[in-house]
């Protein structure tokens, strides 16, 4: 592509313009989303860590 | 009377409130539900991928018709995953529907598109190893692996924008046919509802992430194979992207715009127009749009949460 064409600047700057556009809400809302899915997954599992920690009160001293 | 029979389809309104209450059930199924869905949903694209092949290799008709030929007998991936039941990644976009109406939070809508994607991968590669070890594509003097390979070459070719932007346009025809369905009663008018949407995507050259699961993983088996290679009249070296790198960058693209499409073109769409609060327009005009977007991200709740916590 010559970029001494005006026109052609614009337009690629355009269809860059669109990819990133799309780009950044999609994958901020799947990076935001898989952060609050792998919080849940932790909160989940929170629960029986403890208990864990509770039937190996030994292991979690020597710690 | 409230018990009267009708035939006449579900309103737009009413399809909207369907398809909400439709992604709350998806997004609460239990894992083995979802991923034994989602494998059956891989499969399914994967067994229309497989017709389109074999009916677009020396069909005898000009382009057009050709594709249009290809794009109808397409349509059996779709009816397969909406009439027997099946968990298909970009059907399940327009779960940000309820997501938006605050019906589901954003981690329940990514739990749901983690292990469907995860499933569809797994079905199309298993049926890509049945239709590999078939050795079908052996028929009409290697045309069948010829043609598959070639389809897949092309995909891996093209640049990131175009894998985005035919996403985007694939996937709003496939939510489309899934908005068309929801306002038929019976099966026929499902089926009627998908054809021509899935027709148009495929016809036009349109990127579908999840059959592109099928068509790549092919074309990377069958570019090992000397007598398709010389059916499609290509050498080694034009088969360069034709690899696992090259399709993972497909994928990311390819993906990117499906869910653009699917999600924000038409559900995030048509929930504004149908299903939007009534407050939205007054709360929209006092500046509150930050706090709606916080809100539908959770910031707020979790900060609150965490504060709680701390005390």
């Amino acid at each position: 592509m010559s970029m001494s064409n005006p026109n052609e600047v614009l337009f690629h700057f355009i269809q860059l313009g669109l990819t990133y556009s799309v780009c950044f809400v999609v994958w901020i809302m799947l990076l935001i989303g898989l952060g609050q899915y792998l919080r849940d997954i932790y909160n989940q599992i929170r629960p029986a860590r403890k208990s864990i920690r509770r039937l190996f009160p030994s292991h979690q001293a020597s710690h | 009377m409230s018990n009267q029979v009708t035939i006449d389809a579900f309103t737009p309104p009413e399809i909207a409130e369907h398809m909400e209450n439709i992604g709350v059930k998806k997004a609460n199924l239990d894992f083995w539900s979802m991923i034994t869905l989602a494998i059956l949903a891989g499969s399914f694209i994967g067994f229309g991928a497989e017709l389109f092949t074999l009916t677009v290799t020396h069909s005898g008709l000009g382009y057009g018709l050709n594709k249009l030929v290809g794009g109808f007998v397409f349509s059996l991936g779709l009816i397969l995953v909406v009439i027997a039941g099946a968990e298909l990644f970009t059907g399940n976009n327009m779960i940000i529907m309820a997501w938006v109406s605050r019906k589901l939070t954003l981690g329940q809508v990514m739990r749901n598109w983690t292990i469907v994607y995860f499933g569809n991968f797994l079905g199309s590669l298993g049926l890509v190893l049945l239709m590999y070890f078939s050795r079908q594509w052996t028929f009409a003097d290697f045309h069948i692996g010829a043609t598959a390979l070639n389809i897949a070459n092309a995909k891996v070719n093209l640049s990131f924008t175009e894998g985005i932007v035919r996403g985007i346009l694939c996937n709003i025809l496939v939510c489309l046919a899934i908005w068309l369905c929801a306002s038929g009663r019976s099966v026929i008018d499902k089926i009627l509802a998908i054809i021509f949407p899935i027709t148009a995507f495929v016809a036009s050259g349109f990127e579908h992430s999840i059959a592109n699961m099928y068509f790549i993983p092919m074309g990377i088996l069958l570019r090992g194979e000397p007598n398709v290679l010389a059916a499609a009249g290509l050498t080694a070296s034009d088969l360069v992207n034709l690899n696992f790198h090259g399709f993972v960058l497909s994928l990311i693209s390819v993906t990117t715009g499906n869910i653009f499409g699917g999600g924000f073109m038409v559900a995030v769409v048509y929930w504004f127009i149908y299903r939007r609060p009534e407050n939205f327009k007054a709360r929209f005009k006092n500046g509150q749009i930050a706090n709606i977007f916080l809100e539908l991200f959770q910031f707020n709740r979790s900060n609150k949460a965490g504060k709680s916590e701390q005390r």
